[in-house]
């Protein structure tokens, strides 16, 4: 079952509590270039909550055929970026730019060694619905790439700031624009469709792909699910505001990552054992040295990409790295949680190299 | 020690009328006072018993001090060690084949502790790590598309990483 399916059966029974925007039926798409209209393809029915509205705009982007072409915005600093990324999906497989495809439950990468799976297989837990955290409001939303949209707009729950924008398309289902807004109201980023069409040259020719004959990888990296973890390993159920824990998993190099979610935004924690040398920051040989930041008295370091959120610090000799596609706020919020002593000192390396030396290993 | 006037007991004079420490006039009249005097030939008596139960108690040396033999030796005014004279206690002064022989053994604690000290700096230490950003990236970005938005999720790996600034 589709995780987004399994979600709409769990987040509309929460979101009937908090949930209060109605949708007006939407004019018929008139544009020829709409993307086919099937079972989750019709224009939503008034009433249609908002947590309905997501949980069809991710299944729509699995099963939806379109083609089209995607602005990613963001910033770092007073430094903004913007890259275009061309986005095909057909027969089930969604292809962002010629090195992503998402195929079911599989997620893949193009490297130089080839196709890389970072992802294989379906998830049970799901996270909490967004209404444990946030309250949605649906309204009529602007043209998005020259198609009418619902908006959706998040506030936290018992705040009345907004924190972001969500454009979904009332024909097709598909989220068409997405806005994070910083503390002033401005987007910090944004992923929005600039042009879009049906797709259905996507789905055809020799070159198109389906579930079946999406690319087979050459390696993988998925993570395993992590059953047994050492005690020097943190986990936690819930860290920061609203985020809990939906899976940990071990990744290759001793690599744990703790997956969390708001019910709108993922933050991973990844534990490696040893002690922080820097970071590497590029695949493509671009580096860039982040910035220093200082949470609950600690001074670590922070970095901002077109994926979202980066910190990187040490504690006891762990290394810790925490990634979220959410605001900066929230992942500072979350590392407090999270263990951060200063590294130890000469002398007390040196003790605790004596000590090693009585200790099995 | 005079005694103190005819007629007083002897008191402390006991102990000098012991050590035979006594001018004679007055060890005289210790004796005269002595013999018509139970109260101090008991007391004698006491005094004399409890000085030979200290001369039969065993003598023990006192510990080695840590500072060695030959720093001992170099004390000015102290033969052979720290003796403590009347009681007879002091550390042997030892001979040329004890001091080899510890010698030796301070030599061989220091090899071991410079044995111990090598051992602990090639242990395997916890590794240094440059966490890949990128790599990370990618992995959360894949794992939250699952069960978020995969469009929204995927979209920003596809543009090459750059972490900034």
């Amino acid at each position: 079952m589709n995780p987004a399916c399994r979600r709409l059966a769990v987040g509309c029974l929460a979101a009937g509590t908090v949930i209060s925007g109605l949708v007006p039926a939407g004019p018929a798409l008139a544009a020829s270039g709409a993307p086919a209209a099937g079972p989750a393809a019709s224009a939503p029915a008034p009433g249609t909550s908002a947590v309905e509205l997501l949980d069809r705009a991710r299944e729509a982007a699995e099963s939806q055929p379109f083609d089209g072409v995607v602005d990613v915005e963001w910033r770092d600093g007073r430094t903004q970026h913007s890259a275009q990324v061309p986005v095909h999906s057909a027969g089930g497989v969604l292809r962002l730019g010629d090195e992503v495809v998402g195929a079911g439950a599989r997620r893949l990468i193009h490297s130089s060694d080839g196709w890389l799976t970072l992802w294989g297989h379906d998830v049970a837990a799901l996270g909490p619905p967004p209404t444990a955290k946030y309250q949605l409001a649906v309204e009529d939303g602007p043209d998005v790439a020259g198609r009418p949209t619902e908006l959706v707009l998040v506030f936290l729950a018992g705040s009345d700031r907004l924190r972001e924008r969500l454009y979904v398309d009332r024909q097709s289902g598909l989220l068409l624009r997405r806005e994070l807004l910083d503390s002033r109201g401005q987007p910090s980023r944004s992923v929005a469709f600039t042009t879009i069409s049906d797709g259905s040259s996507a789905g055809e020719g020799p070159g198109a792909m389906t579930v079946a004959t999406a690319p087979g990888p050459t390696r993988s990296e998925e993570p395993a699910p992590a059953r047994h973890l050492g005690p020097s390993y943190k986990l936690k159920s819930s860290i920061g505001q609203g985020y809990r824990l939906v899976g940990a998993y071990k990744a290759k190099g001793g690599v744990v990552q703790q997956f969390f979610s708001d019910g709108l935004h993922g933050l991973s924690v990844f534990e490696q054992r040893g002690h922080l040398r820097g970071a590497e920051t590029s695949l493509a040989g671009e580096s860039g040295g982040g910035r220093e930041v200082e949470i609950a008295g600690h001074t670590m370091r922070a970095y901002s990409a077109s994926v979202g959120e980066a910190v990187v610090w040490e504690s006891d000799g762990m290394v810790y790295t925490a990634v979220t596609d959410a605001p900066w706020m929230d992942l500072a919020g979350a590392v407090k949680d999270l263990p951060h002593a200063d590294p130890p000192g000469r002398l007390r390396r040196v003790a605790q190299a004596v000590v090693s030396l009585f200790r099995w290993r | 020690m005079p005694p103190g006037p005819p007629g007083d007991h002897l008191g402390d004079a006991l102990s000098a009328f012991l050590d035979d420490e006594l001018a004679p006039a007055a060890r005289r009249e210790a004796e005269a006072h002595l013999a018509g005097c139970p109260g101090c030939q008991g007391e004698l008596e006491e005094v004399a018993a409890a000085r030979r139960a200290i001369r039969i108690m065993p003598v023990h040396a006192t510990r080695r001090p840590l500072w060695g033999d030959e720093m001992i030796g170099a004390v000015p005014g102290v033969p052979g060690g720290f003796g403590i004279g009347a009681a007879g206690a002091s550390w042997p002064h030892p001979g040329p084949e004890r001091s080899a022989a510890s010698r030796r053994r301070r030599a061989a604690w220091a090899l071991v502790a410079l044995a111990a000290a090598i051992v602990a700096l090639l242990l395997p230490r916890d590794p240094s790590v440059a966490p890949s950003l990128p790599s990370l990236a990618d992995t959360h970005a894949a794992r939250a598309s699952i069960t978020e938005d995969p469009l929204s999720q995927l979209a920003p790996i596809a543009v090459p990483v750059r972490f900034g600034p």
